[in-house]
């Protein structure tokens, strides 16, 4: 019975240690041939690690390299300064105090390449010994490819702020070339359309400049905008000695190129008109611009003058009107609704439009 | 206002432009050059008021690079027209102490007021 039962014993401990041995032959194997670069750490030091390190470090094997302070497989510093042992120390203070820690480090390999390291750290408390299970991924393809990306990205916008420019360029020589014909002619009344022409043409102009100018070369200040555009105007219809007055209200408002276009020459227009026609002569006059946003697409211009108006028989209100059809195109292709506003003196208009993207 | 005027500006367009612009102030054009090559000889022979300086013009030197060229050897009042509105481009122009710098697009009636006021100043 004795007999029986030690013998039943023995064949079951020798059961156990077979699956011990064969539980932890099968997790050293997986640790061993596992494709993530794994160490461990104890005592600040590197007692263990896989081979995919050791193909990593580009060592022979882990005997190598093993028993170092982390610091010793990096260089002297770090990039932001620190020296790798200090900072290395207070990693591994962070990933012990918190549980784990996540960072970037340089290491070395056995050539004497530094690379890039994404490092996570997780402190694991095992039979009174403290160790930190370590887990590496190379990130020298990561980085090639953010500074590929980088190196796109700027020479995009070299080519952008290239394209505005000349298209700016172009626009001003055809202004140039727009003035030169109009001074070969003595009739006032042609020369007046040539620089109707120019004013539209320079409308445009200006939001290149200005996207030019700015840092994302997508949008403008458009208040800045108006403020540059109707100065121009007011001088070039009323003279540097007017007698005109601007009251521009904006709120910070930025616009895409898509908006920004239409609206100016839309704005062109009004203003235009309201020089020639609301305000006369030399006649002292107050043009008022007011641009609010009312939520994040929609916008509300209150643009007009307190001038005479514009008689029906004008020139401007009849059929054959280009500022007319041009204020009413605009205003369709900003998908907003223009309405003349009879309640003050002068000519106004209110615009409520939205901005067009893409 | 009978002054003289030199104008250095790579576009053709432009050149007559401005040309269209100093001879309707009354003014002379005596030199039109679209690089710096052969402002030397123009400074030498002629009697120049103001110059008119693009910044991106052909040649070896660049409008700014000109005008040191100009303040040092013959120092005399120059205007910038520039495209090249970029922070770096006008901290350089700036570097040159010019009497004005004109950013294009031109504003036609604006720059002739200007020149105006400048060239009246001028002895």
């Amino acid at each position: 019975m004795e007999v029986e039962s030690l013998t039943s014993q023995i064949a079951d401990l020798k059961e156990k240690n077979r699956m011990l041995t064969e539980k932890s032959l099968r997790y050293e194997m997986l640790f061993e041939l596992s494709e993530d670069a794994i160490l461990v750490i104890e005592n600040n030091t590197f007692t263990d690690c896989n081979y995919a390190v050791v193909k990593m470090l580009g060592y022979k094997n882990k005997s190598e390299f093993l028993n170092t302070h982390p610091s010793e497989l990096s260089p002297e510093r770090q990039p932001d300064g620190q020296l790798s042992f200090e900072k290395a120390q207070k990693m591994m203070e962070l990933a012990i105090s918190n549980g784990n820690h996540r960072f970037e480090w340089i290491h070395t390999k056995a050539n004497g390449e530094n690379f890039p390291v994404e490092v996570w750290l997780s402190a694991i408390k095992y039979q009174d010994k403290l160790l930190i299970n370590t887990t590496w991924r190379d990130l020298t393809e990561v980085k090639k490819a953010e500074a590929k990306i980088q190196n796109s990205l700027l020479e995009k916008e070299t080519l952008l702020k290239e394209v505005h420019h000349r298209v700016k360029n172009n626009m001003q020589i055809i202004t140039s070339l727009l003035s030169l014909q109009a001074n070969t002619n003595d009739n006032n009344a042609i020369k007046e359309q040539f620089n109707a022409c120019q004013y539209r043409i320079n409308s445009m102009a200006t939001i290149h400049e200005m996207l030019y100018q700015s840092e994302m070369f997508s949008k403008i200040e458009y208040g800045n905008y108006l403020q540059q555009l109707i100065t121009h105007l007011i001088n070039s219809i009323k003279g540097v000695d007017n007698n005109i007055t601007l009251q521009l209200k904006s709120d910070n408002i930025n616009l895409n190129i898509d908006t920004a276009i239409p609206l100016g020459l839309l704005i062109n227009e009004v203003i235009t008109n309201a020089l020639k026609y609301g305000i006369r002569n030399n006649d002292p006059g107050i043009i008022s611009v007011n641009l609010e946003k009312i939520n994040s697409t929609n916008y509300k211009l209150e643009i007009g003058d307190n001038g005479e108006g514009i008689p029906i028989t004008s020139n401007s209100t009849s059929k054959k009107s280009l500022g007319l059809k041009l204020i009413n195109r605009l205003s369709s292709q900003l998908r907003g609704e223009i309405e003349r506003d009879n309640s003050k003196p002068g000519t106004h208009y209110i615009l409520n439009f939205t901005e067009l993207i893409g | 206002m009978d002054k003289n005027i030199l104008i250095i500006e790579d576009d053709f367009i432009i050149q007559m432009y401005l040309e269209d612009i100093i001879s309707e102030m009354n003014c002379t054009v005596v030199g039109t050059l679209d690089s710096s090559n052969a402002i030397e000889d123009v400074l030498k022979s002629q009697k120049v008021d103001l110059v008119l300086m693009d910044f991106g013009i052909r040649g070896k030197r660049d409008g700014v690079e000109t005008a040191k060229f100009i303040n040092q050897n013959y120092p005399t009042p120059i205007v910038f027209i520039t495209g090249n509105s970029d922070k770096t481009t006008t901290k350089r122009i700036e570097e040159v102490n010019p009497l004005l710098i004109v950013f294009k697009p031109i504003d036609e009636v604006q720059l002739k007021f200007q020149l105006t006021a400048i060239l009246k100043n001028l002895n």
